[in-house]
């Protein structure tokens, strides 16, 4: 009764690895359920965020009212009011769009500049295999987060040097992604055969190789998500995020902590909005483990244990 | 054994190299006039020439980087625009509280996530396996910084039974070790949990068991022992991030390290400052690596003896 | 005909899966006598390995050994013992060695550590004396220099040599019975005869019993003095070798017979396959597990057959099989012994 252990490489795209299919496991799975509702309803945030909160002078970014500052909560102010007597729901609501869109926007970059650098290096190998590992390398001997730390600093704050700062420390880890995958895609007989009928390379590696190596890239989108957001937080922990007076959570918490004597709540709403976007990347990453993990797949065979 | 160590040694010193390449590039990438920026709005034209010969910012961008690699290679890391001092003075004033935390959340963290993960590999699929797998989702969820905040809260604020900065006495590195290693705590012991959940499905186990030796030395000599190959595989790829949190740590906590030093730095804008100790930093997670590496040759015979 | 010292009645080992009760062992009745060997022999999925674990105490959850299970080994009942009083006799007086040498040492400590371990187990000598113990196995086993040996770590050695180092373990406490379950199924055919030799050679210096689970009615041939044919979960057939190698009563054992190669036999002559597969241990069923590939057959074996005895030949079938039935059998056992030596 062993368990055949699947070597991942030698079926590079598993046919229930499927991103359609993928998203039905991924539901049916107890923690990426979790973490796929939690990400929705920060996604619907984001979307419905100046709607929601349209009505409440707060939403406009210049709005300040000191005489009604660090209020606690009430029937007006559900979470109270901030140092500038804004409404702290309000700038939590609109705090979304700017967390999550640095975040979508680092890893939107990573991935355009990782997947060319990683699809060219793993079909065509040599030479530009060999700069672009290096590359990669170099980038992934600093510690990430002073990495994008250091940019930003040098760059000057700002959302699109935020942006590039985050971006900088994802865009390794897509290389080596798919150059992994590209590089297990070109041994397959389809590209063999695709050759063989004269298909120039350009043309296999951008429609038959590329299509075959997207399910890593996809599963591992979130993830970058949510290491994004916590490095871009941070940045705005520090006071290199995004300028005053933007709704930003790690911004916002970077500010709070003046008033962590005298009105700790701000401290903790910032930072819980930062932890459900962690928390449920998190909870995705380990139920797309479990689905996609032959070795653990084929455990859904043995049994729950049951005490007697 | 010496064949591996001298590869892997290899493989490090073009990346540091690499590294030295990229902090060189950094300062070159500062929009405007770098010496002008830096030193600063009060500064007459003789001064910011003076800082551009001291940070080897004169000539042309070879030239500079020839100079920069060469003083490199003599231990010289420039001149602080904001003290006059040598770089490397500042660094190595700052890098024992640095090392001092860094140490004492990496020591935590493996104590106490080893422990928490052979407990629930142990009893996996139970309650005590839930619990500890809930916790630990969490504990990989929560920032540094925000750990940092809560835990200043309840231990200084509400309680007042550590101090929430500083580094005048023993009691107050408590905090800002617990609040570094609480995300190592929770990665490490989900690593762990899994790769002893691997090893103990392992034929040998089974023979070893047939040996008739107790259940601690069983899970101990020979399941934690064999999973400690892969857990320390991550664990040393996550030292970046350690180090990482370890800025965020020290500036929440005013823990007189590296750290400080680089956020200070960056708020006088001392770009060299800033330049030297991101070098350092990575050049200390490429020698933690190459550790993690030569430590896991000699931990796996079958590296060891090939 | 020498006293029994393992005795399992009625064994029962169940898994509880998420699909269902999987009953891989189901009423299992054995002896095995003192000095002798008694070869389990039956189909990947007959149960053959959770009888040799539940035996050791090594089943785990899922798994659970039914009430009413009986092992009884050298007087003392094993089936509810905590894992505490079996480790004091696992290892000691019962061991047992693997299929897979390659994979059943710890690969992170020389062999030699290893012997010392299960030494210690059970023996209160000091680390010094235990290494000293640990070359003269090594030596017993057949292991060339002993002394440099000791510090190999197992990825050195070739499986054989592992399987060599395995069974010196095993043999560290002088056990009563070794479990061997498929040793030589795992190496090359020369090293096969070389270990099972050397058990042969082993038993008749140290004089325990073997209980030794394969599929390969070679090695039935070769090493058995008494043999259990296992199917479905229970014992179909079980007696002296010889005795039910050349006049198998039971139509599996006759098929299993049927099924072996043999040198000499003409090429034109097809192997007999029995047809089918083996039924789902999540749900035997009702009457004769074997009937639906039996071509004896019958509406009788609806019903759960009887077992029955002719002095220690016990068959369980409805379907008493007399020679004539098994024409030729005979004669093509005997010669199978000799193909896989």
């Amino acid at each position: 009764m062993t368990d055949a252990v699947v070597d991942p490489v030698s079926i590079p795209v598993p046919r229930s690895a499927r991103p359609d299919r993928l998203l039905r496991r991924l539901w049916r799975h107890r923690s990426s359920r979790l973490g796929l509702i939690l990400l929705g309803l920060i996604l619907a945030l984001v979307v419905l965020g100046p709607w929601l909160t349209g009505g409440s002078p707060s939403s406009d970014m210049a709005y300040q009212n000191l005489a009604a500052s660090l209020q606690p909560p009430s029937a007006a102010h559900w979470l109270g009011t901030d140092q500038l007597g804004r409404d702290e729901l309000v700038r939590l609501v609109l705090g979304a769009r700017y967390t999550i869109i640095i975040g979508l926007g680092a890893v939107a970059t990573g991935v355009l500049v990782g997947l060319p650098l990683g699809a060219l290096s793993g079909f065509y190998r040599g030479w530009v295999d060999l700069v672009v590992q290096r590359l990669v390398d170099v980038v992934l001997a600093f510690p990430s987060f002073l990495l994008a730390l250091a940019l930003v600093a040098v760059l000057g704050p700002g959302l699109r040097n935020l942006i590039i700062g985050v971006a900088l420390t994802s865009f390794p880890r897509f290389v080596r992604l798919i150059r992994a995958q590209v590089l297990s895609v070109r041994e397959r007989p389809f590209v063999e055969a695709a050759l063989a009928l004269g298909v120039s390379r350009g043309r296999i590696l951008w429609r038959h190789v590329l299509p075959n190596s997207m399910t890593p890239v996809i599963v591992q989108t979130p993830l970058e998500l949510g290491s994004a957001v916590l490095t871009a937080a941070g940045l705005g922990f520090l006071g290199l995020g995004v300028r005053q007076p933007t709704p930003e959570w790690g911004t916002m918490l970077g500010e709070s902590r003046d008033f962590i004597f005298s009105n700790p709540a701000l401290v903790t709403y910032p930072g819980l909005c930062i932890v459900l976007v962690i928390l449920a990347v998190n909870l995705l990453g380990d139920g797309a483990r479990d689905v996609l993990d032959p070795r653990l797949r084929s455990r859904i065979k043995i049994p729950r244990r049951r005490r007697t | 054994m010496l064949s591996y160590v001298a590869r892997r040694l290899l493989i490090a010193v073009p990346t540091l190299f690499g590294v030295a390449t990229v902090s060189f590039l950094l300062m070159r990438i500062i929009p405007g006039d770098p010496a002008r920026v830096m030193a600063g709005p009060q500064a007459t034209a003789e001064d910011v020439e003076r800082l551009r010969q001291q940070l080897g910012l004169g000539g042309s961008i070879w030239s500079q980087y020839v100079e920069y690699i060469t003083r490199l290679m003599q231990g010289d890391l420039m001149v602080s625009a904001r003290t006059g001092t040598p770089v490397i003075d500042e660094i190595a004033a700052r890098a024992q509280a640095t090392v001092t935390l860094a140490v004492l959340a990496i020591v935590v963290a493996v104590v106490v996530g080893c422990t928490l993960g052979v407990l629930a590999a142990l009893r996996r699929d139970s309650v005590v396996d839930l619990i500890l797998s809930g916790v630990s989702v969490f504990g990989v969820s929560m920032p540094v910084y925000w750990v940092g905040l809560l835990l200043i809260m309840l231990f200084s604020v509400q309680l007042g039974w550590l101090p929430a900065g500083g580094s005048d006495s023993w009691a107050s590195v408590v905090l800002p070790t617990v609040a570094l290693s609480f995300f190592a705590v929770g990665f490490i012991s989900r690593q762990t949990r899994s790769a002893m959940v691997e090893t103990m499905e392992l034929d040998f186990i089974r023979s070893v068991r047939a040996k008739g030796i107790s259940r601690s030395a069983l899970v101990i000599r020979h399941g934690l022992r064999n999973a400690a190959l892969p857990i320390m595989t991550v664990v040393g790829l996550q030292f970046g991030q350690l180090l990482g949190g370890a800025v965020l740590t020290e500036t929440i906590f005013a823990w007189p390290g590296l750290g400080r030093l680089l956020i200070d730095s960056i708020s006088a804008r001392d770009f060299a400052t800033v330049q030297g100790t991101v070098f350092v930093f990575a050049a200390a997670l490429i020698l933690v690596n190459l550790l993690t590496d030569i430590l896991y040759a000699y931990a796996d015979p079958r590296i060891r003896y090939d | 005909m020498t006293e029994p010292v393992l005795e399992i009645r009625d064994l029962r080992t169940y898994f509880h899966t998420i699909r269902g009760v999987y009953r891989a062992v189901d009423g299992v009745d054995l002896t095995v006598r003192a000095g002798r060997t008694l070869c389990v022999v039956g189909e990947s999925g007959s149960g053959k390995s959770a009888t040799a674990l539940s035996v050791m105490g090594l089943i785990e959850a899922p798994g659970e050994i039914q009430p009413g299970s009986r092992i009884r080994f050298d007087g003392q009942e094993l089936v509810g013992l905590s894992d505490r009083e079996h480790r004091r006799i696992r290892g000691r007086d019962l061991s047992m060695i693997f299929q897979e040498p390659m994979t059943s040492l710890d690969p992170v400590y020389p062999v030699g550590h290893q012997i010392v371990e299960a030494i210690r187990a059970h023996q209160p000598v000091s680390r010094k004396a235990a290494l000293n113990r640990a070359v003269e196995l090594m030596a017993l086993v057949g292991i060339p220099s002993p002394e440099r040996r000791l510090w190999d770590y197992p990825h050195h050695l070739s499986g054989g040599m592992r399987q060599r180092v395995m069974i010196s373990i095993a043999l560290s406490s002088h056990p009563k019975l070794l479990v061997a379950d498929e040793p030589t199924t795992a190496l090359d055919v020369t090293i096969q005869a070389q270990i099972l030799e050397l058990m042969r050679d082993l038993q008749k210096k140290m004089g325990m019993a073997i209980m030794m689970i394969t599929h390969d009615l070679g090695v039935v041939a070769e090493m058995a003095d008494d043999v259990a044919v296992m199917y479905a979960g229970q014992i179909v057939e079980s007696g002296i070798a010889e005795e039910v190698l050349t006049n198998p009563r039971h139509p599996y054992t006759e098929a299993l017979l049927h099924a072996v190669p043999v040198l000499g036999m003409s090429r034109d002559e097809p192997l007999r396959v029995i047809p089918g597969v083996v039924p789902s241990p999540l749900e035997w069923p009702a009457g004769c597990r074997f009937a639906a590939r039996c071509r004896y057959a019958h509406e009788r074996c609806a019903e759960p057959p009887p077992t029955a005895t002719v002095g220690r030949h016990q068959t369980r079938c409805w379907l008493p099989v007399d020679r004539s039935i098994g024409t030729g059998s005979a004669t093509r056992t005997a010669a199978a012994g000799e193909v896989n030596r």
